[in-house]
């Protein structure tokens, strides 16, 4: 976890691409909110193998957001169960349901059907955001936290350098997977 | 050089058709739900069918080693056992080693299918070690069904049991309604009056006294206008409550008398339906006239009921479970759910769609053959769905028992298309079943009757409506021992008789009392035999009879003569007040047209002497 951490720390801080953290985070979000016990989440899931995002970011994310899913899940069952009883729908949801297959996703779950349109709705939103969110980070924060005091002293720990060390480490492995 | 050799390394890794990275990582991923299927699956769907079918049978269901195979596909377990709700230390079904084939059209759709199955061995109503009550379930207490009971009345007609035949037809007599109404009225009565009686008796007693006083009072000593003018109102007063004392006494007197007449013209009528009861109890004498023997149905019922009770109540089992799987889909997609439930926090809702052609469960065809040890079982299930309506058929059970000397054939079915009734029908047919009866017949004098019985049992209904009609033969009828007239006839004419026939028909619908009747030939049999004989013994036990009747009448009526008297008394005492009052008011009366005639010669006496003004026209 700790190792995780660091990676992430550095990925921030390296020339890891912003786009890739910031899809990494929309990801996660997604596969947060959506409940895991289905094949739908499963297919989401392997379907990042695929794609060029920061993965441990995303998961990451998944962790921290499946603590706060609950929270919404009021909200979620509200909105999938809007999402399932739409009258223009009936007939698609009709032909998934006695596919072969689909009905195993649960798409008829209403929080798997919330928690799919709200991750969907929210992806582009969410990457925008911490896409500008890495990019402030790294020309205005990122400097004046490297500059500061308090971190200087702070390198200077027993702790911090064991971590920095794990850093070293992690910049090597983070280059080759750029 | 180590930069270098870092590059080369991510050069290499994306050159290729295939990325290596992300299909390893996939291959993990299902590499360990795989492992996770291979250890955990078997025990959690075992645990999911316990859940399922607990939920159907509402009562514990345990279940051994289930095995999914997903080559085949195929589903079995050791062993199965299903507790009965009503009687939680008893299993309602018991299964053996079962394998039953899958469907993977119903699999890939996250459904099942049980197409076919096998049952090695199936046991019903075997005890329990543990009760398998679940507490969300718990059922209410039965109450147990009063045995009915049949008094000995017709068991010997030469020393015929009067009182007792009385004695068991008592609630059905039109003379115990009427004597019950009489006593009623009387007892009413005797609550209504005394009270009412005392008040007016004391008050009367009141009124004597200032009557009294009045009574004694010399008008030649009174001295002056004024002492006159409070006597006069005394006496006017006494007077004004002579009159309400009179009203009162009289409605008090009318009112005994009353119900004293209503009490005595119920008397009449008791007295009256002696002669109606006398003809319907007569009919219990006659053997020949089937009064006697519809008696008896209370008694078949109970045998019949004994016999058939445990296919009648398995029968009630299995449509009540049918209803059950039906109704189990989940009702959160009905109009009008509330969006905020407490299952939908965590788990949410499921919104089922219309289906074409796959149920969420079926069962094709289930079937079991085995021995017991002393009979072959042949039983096949068929077409149970939580979506019937997607059968052609209705389902079926067939039952097959052969026990050599016996067999019994059960075919029935049940649509449950229907949600809010199951109609169902089944027929059943039987030969060889010995029949024996120790104590049942006793009310006959009849110790020890066996035969053997066939027939045909047919049935249909719907929801709480039943009826059903049997017809049974019972060959080589024999009786051990038989004691009273009808009992030693009843064993000499089995001697000659072929068969002993009985049609039985049993009517339970919603709105009416469930009913049950016996015909059978017993009525001619015992008729024939009886003869002379019996119309002789009735003769002697219907003037018994009746006189016991009237007896008990007058015995009922004479229960009733002091609360007679006492209410006589009262109305005497009513009217003696009625008089007494009258008295009073009669000296009173006089006493204030004395008063009136000394007032005037006191005005007399003041107005001598004076001489009044003298008017012109």
């Amino acid at each position: 976890m700790l190792k995780r951490l660091v990676r992430l720390v550095m990925a921030l801080n390296s020339n890891a691409k912003a786009s890739q953290l910031a899809a990494g985070f929309a990801c996660g979000l997604l596969l947060a909110i959506v409940p895991s016990n289905n094949l739908l989440w499963l297919m989401l899931f392997i379907l990042t193998f695929f794609l060029k995002i920061h993965r441990g970011m995303q998961l990451l994310m998944i962790a921290l957001f499946k603590l706060l899913a609950p929270l919404a899940s009021v909200w979620l069952d509200r909105l999938g169960w809007a999402v399932l009883r739409l009258e223009s729908l009936q007939g698609l949801f009709t032909d998934l349901y006695n596919l072969p297959i689909a009905p195993l996703t649960r798409f008829n779950n209403t929080l798997v059907a919330g928690g799919l349109m709200a991750g969907f709705v929210l992806w582009i939103p969410v990457f925008l955001l911490v896409l500008g969110l890495v990019k402030l980070y790294r020309a205005r924060l990122a400097p004046l936290i490297v500059d500061s005091k308090f971190v200087k002293h702070l390198k200077k720990l027993p702790l911090v350098q064991k971590i920095a060390v794990l850093a070293s480490k992690a910049v090597v492995v983070v280059r080759s997977e750029a | 050089m180590k930069r270098l050799a870092i590059l080369s390394k991510a050069i290499r890794a994306n050159t290729g058709w295939i990325k290596t990275g992300p299909l390893l990582a996939t291959a993990i991923v299902l590499g360990a739900l795989t492992a996770f299927f291979v250890m955990f699956a078997n025990p959690l769907l075992e645990k999911g069918a316990e859940k399922a079918l607990q939920g159907i049978f509402q009562a514990k269901v345990d279940i051994q080693d289930l095995r999914l195979t997903l080559l085949g596909p195929s589903l079995s377990f050791k062993a199965m056992s299903a507790a009965d709700k009503d009687e939680p230390m008893t299993n309602l079904v018991e299964l053996g080693s079962t394998e039953f084939s899958l469907d993977w059209g119903h699999l890939l759709r996250g459904r099942f299918f049980l197409r076919t199955g096998r049952i090695e061995r199936m046991a019903f109503g075997t005890a329990r070690t543990f009760s398998g009550a679940l507490p969300e379930y718990v059922s209410p207490s039965k109450q147990k069904k009063e045995s009915s009971s049949f008094g000995s009345g017709i068991v010997n007609l030469a020393g015929f049991d009067v009182s007792a035949l009385l004695e068991q037809q008592k609630d059905k007599l039109k003379t115990t309604a009427a004597l019950e109404s009489a006593k009623a009225a009387r007892e009413k009565a005797a609550k209504e009056w005394p009270a009412r009686v005392e008040s007016s008796t004391a008050a009367v007693q009141d009124f004597q006294v200032s009557v009294e006083r009045l009574r004694s009072l010399d008008v030649k000593n009174i001295k002056s206008v004024g002492e006159v003018n409070s006597y006069l109102s005394e006496a006017k007063s006494a007077v004004q409550n002579g009159k309400t004392l009179v009203s009162e006494a009289k409605a008090i007197s009318g009112g005994i008398t009353r119900d004293v007449d209503a009490a005595k013209l119920l008397e009449k009528e008791a007295r009256s339906a002696v002669e109606k009861d006398m003809a319907y109890l007569k009919s219990f004498m006659d053997p020949k006239s089937g009064a006697a023997f519809n008696a008896l149905e209370p008694v078949m019922e109970q045998v019949l009921t004994d016999k058939a009770q445990l296919a009648v109540y398995y029968g009630k089992k299995a449509l009540d479970l049918l209803g059950r799987l039906r109704s189990s889909k989940d009702d959160d997609t009905k109009e009008g759910a509330k969006p905020k439930k407490p299952a939908s926090i965590t788990k949410g809702r499921t919104v089922d769609f219309p289906l074409r052609g796959y149920s969420r469960f079926r069962l094709g065809e289930c079937v079991s053959s085995f021995n017991d040890g002393l009979r072959d079982w042949y039983i096949r299930l068929s077409d149970i769905s939580t979506e019937p309506e997607l059968l052609s058929a209705p389902s079926a059970l067939t039952v097959q028992v052969d026990a050599r000397t016996w067999e019994i054939t059960i075919d029935a079915s049940a649509d449950t298309k229907f949600s809010d009734s199951v109609p169902w029908q089944f027929s059943a047919s039987g030969s060889g079943l010995q029949v024996t009866l120790e104590e049942e017949l006793a009310v006959l004098g009849v110790q020890g009757f066996s035969g053997v019985s066939s027939g045909s049992l047919k049935g249909q209904g719907k929801k709480k409506d039943t009826l059903l009609n049997a017809d049974i033969f019972v060959t080589e009828p024999k009786i051990r021992e038989a004691s009273g007239s009808v009992g030693s006839s009843l064993k000499q004419a089995l001697a000659k008789v072929k068969s002993i026939d009985l049609s039985v028909a049993y009517q339970d619908t919603d709105d009416q009392k469930a009913s049950f009747t016996v015909r059978s030939n017993l009525d001619t049999i015992i008729g024939d035999v009886l003869g002379d004989l019996a119309a002789t013994a009735l003769k002697k036990a219907s003037t018994e009879l009746e006189g016991k009747l009237s007896t008990r009448v007058e015995q009922e009526l004479g229960e009733s003569a002091a609360a007679k008297i006492s209410l006589g008394s009262l109305g005497h005492e009513a009217s003696g007040n009625v008089s007494t009052v009258q008295k009073g008011q009669a000296a009173v009366d006089a006493k204030v047209q004395e008063l009136e005639t000394k007032a005037r010669s006191f005005v007399g006496d003041s107005l001598k002497g004076l001489s009044l003004p003298g008017f012109k026209p």
